[in-house]
């Protein structure tokens, strides 16, 4: 969704409402590939101040396994 | 005022009695070091993004704590570290006061039957 999007706006500018935490992982789960990797600002249009924050908040919610460091996209993972 | 939020994974086979003693000795252990709890939260059995120990399920606990005491997060962090019954935790320094009962994800726990 985030990757077809043809003009990019910041998701988080947009909406101020979404706060950019490492417990929300279900929204930080839209920044990162199938394989886990987080996806560039250019890719997603988000502006460089979120996506500091984004990916600050990307790395703790792996840390405490909220979300993978990687999938193992040959394996039925997920 | 030091505001922070400590969220640890419990071993999701331990029983229900023992799962809230060892909550208890947590919270005890934050308010000896002169850690004031703020909030507790049980997010209940989640599945883990990977396995820690082995183990591929673990029960999520959040605590925010307000402190002014410098040394409370690593001893903490050493005293978490030697629970046996505590897969993994993080510590992380809030920049503001926490409002209570905000943060638990939307998503359901899983079912203790379908494990």
């Amino acid at each position: 969704m985030v990757l077809l999007s043809k003009r990019k706006i910041c998701k988080f500018c947009e909406n101020p409402e979404e706060k950019i935490d490492y417990k929300n992982y279900k929204v930080l789960r839209r920044f990162i590939t199938e394989q886990g990797k987080i996806i560039p600002s250019r890719i997603t249009g988000t502006c460089a101040r979120h996506q500091r924050e984004l990916t600050k908040a990307i790395k703790r919610a792996r840390n405490i396994a909220l979300l993978p460091y990687t999938y193992d996209v040959t394996q039925n993972y997920k | 005022m030091r505001y922070y939020e400590n969220l640890f994974i419990v071993n999701p086979n331990i029983e229900q009695e023992k799962f809230t003693q060892l909550i208890q000795t947590v919270k005890a252990e934050i308010e000896r070091l002169d850690g004031n709890i703020l909030n507790l939260e049980d997010w209940g059995k989640r599945r883990l993004a990977y396995p820690i120990q082995k183990h591929r399920y673990g029960s999520y606990v959040l605590a925010q704590f307000e402190t002014e005491n410098v040394e409370l997060v690593k001893e903490l962090e050493s005293w978490l570290r030697l629970n046996q019954g505590i897969l993994a935790f993080m510590t992380v320094a809030l920049d503001e006061k926490p409002s209570p009962k905000t943060t638990q994800p939307t998503d359901q726990p899983v079912d203790e039957t379908n494990v």
